[in-house]
Parts: C-alpha cells; sequence; structure tokens
C-alpha cells in the first residue's frame, strides 16, 4: 500500500465519514430552527389563519396586519375603534 | 373593479401566502391546521379562525379587538397564541357562546396549553379546534 493510498483510506474515507454526520445533524436541524421551543424567542411574523378560500386569508391577513400596527390607548384599557359584540366569551391560560 | 385593485388585491394575496410560509408551520402542518379549521367550521356553522403572534398588553383586550374585526363576531370563535408571551386566548362571539361555555372553552385552553408547553403548536391547535368543534356540535335546527 503506498503512502497515497493510507492517506485517502485512513485519512479521507474517515473525514468524509465525519463530515457526512455533521451534515446530517446540523443541516437538518436547521432546516428545522422554525419549530417552537418554550422559552426560545419566536420570530415569525403574525399570522391569521381561517378557513374559506383565499380571498378571506388575504383579507384576514391585511386584517391582522392593521391590527398588530395598531396602538393601544393611553389609558391601557380601551383600543381604538373597538366594537363592543356584548356578550362576548371565551378562556384565557398561559404556558 | 378597475386593474389597480385587482393587481393590489393579489398583490395582498400573495403576501399573505408568503407570510403563511415563512410562519412557525411546516406545509405539513399547515395543511392539517387548515382542515381541522375547515371541518369545525363545516360541522358547526360557526367561523373558527386562529391567530399565531405577539399580542399587545393587554392581552385580552387585543385578542377581542382581532375578534370584533372578523366579518360575524356573533358566531365567530377565535384562537389568539402568543408564543413568545405564553399565552393563549379563546374569545367566543355571542351566538358562539351559547354553544360553546366558558367552561368548556377553558378546558380547551388547558389542553392547547399543555401541548404548546411541550413545543407543539399545530397540535395544540389542531386537537384544541377540534375540541372546541365538538363542544359547539351541530347546529339547531
Amino acid at each position: 500500500m503506498s503512502i497515497t493510498e493510507t492517506i485517502l483510506v485512513f485519512v479521507c474515507i474517515p473525514l468524509a465519514a465525519i463530515g457526512l454526520v455533521f451534515l446530517l445533524v446540523y443541516g437538518t436541524s436547521a432546516a428545522r430552527s422554525r419549530r417552537y421551543r418554550p422559552g426560545r424567542p419566536f420570530e415569525p411574523t403574525p399570522v391569521w389563519y381561517v378557513a374559506g378560500n383565499p380571498e378571506s386569508v388575504a383579507e384576514a391577513d391585511t386584517q391582522a396586519r392593521a391590527l398588530t400596527a395598531a396602538e393601544p390607548a393611553s389609558d391601557g384599557s380601551e383600543w381604538p375603534g373597538m366594537v363592543h359584540t356584548g356578550n362576548i366569551g371565551g378562556a384565557s391560560d398561559s404556558w | 373593479m378597475t386593474a389597480g385593485e385587482l393587481i393590489s388585491a393579489d398583490s395582498v394575496r400573495a403576501a399573505a401566502r408568503e407570510d403563511a410560509l415563512h410562519g412557525p408551520f411546516t406545509t405539513r402542518q399547515l395543511l392539517r391546521l387548515d382542515d381541522a379549521l375547515r371541518l369545525a367550521d363545516s360541522s358547526t356553522e360557526l367561523k373558527f379562525s386562529v391567530y399565531v403572534g405577539d399580542l399587545d398588553v393587554p392581552v385580552r383586550g387585543h385578542a377581542e379587538k382581532l375578534h370584533s374585526q372578523m366579518a360575524d363576531p356573533d358566531r365567530s370563535v377565535l384562537v389568539a397564541v402568543s408564543p413568545n408571551q405564553r399565552v393563549l386566548e379563546i374569545i367566543t362571539g355571542e351566538s358562539a357562546r351559547r354553544r360553546i361555555p366558558d367552561r368548556s372553552a377553558k378546558l380547551a385552553a388547558m389542553s392547547m396549553s399543555a401541548a404548546f408547553g411541550g413545543g407543539d403548536l399545530a397540535g395544540g391547535l389542531v386537537s384544541g379546534l377540534a375540541q372546541l368543534a365538538a363542544q359547539a356540535g351541530h347546529p339547531a335546527v
């Protein structure tokens, strides 16, 4: 076995194998970085999902953009342009 | 409708699609979420929607404001999730509230926040929507 062959077999092949493992580990985690992890900052832009045709999605999104841009009134209790729809209910939770 | 309006409607739609793709969900999760929303809407004849993003303080006020902007707030259910603030709000309109009592909404909220605490946004939303839709049942004839 010549020196070149020895280097090829004992250095290049192990290095290629190590590189492949690195790529598999960090390549896939980079692709999955959008995943939410509690406690880590969550960067994606706000989105509003509704069922139905794309028209209503676009409409809802426009509303969402407008709403996220809106600022609460100085007293902090009411929102400008808030329409009270009467007896609304629901629930809150945090994690 | 003028050509300008057409273009702006198209660009808004394209921007919405772009944002949805850069959102927190993979294509498969988006499809599951879409299925869950469509199923919930068609089985209950209520209008379900999901907002994922930061909410301004007061959180409840912001979520109520979003809800009031929907097409038919009375028959709408909004699930607003803010992963950064770790808060979840479910808002039900007046007629929706008669079919989904606050106590059931709280139960769905708890099961959703349990999933979110484990980092599963899409799974929590899908199961929460199913739970809310099951509670609402079919509309009275």
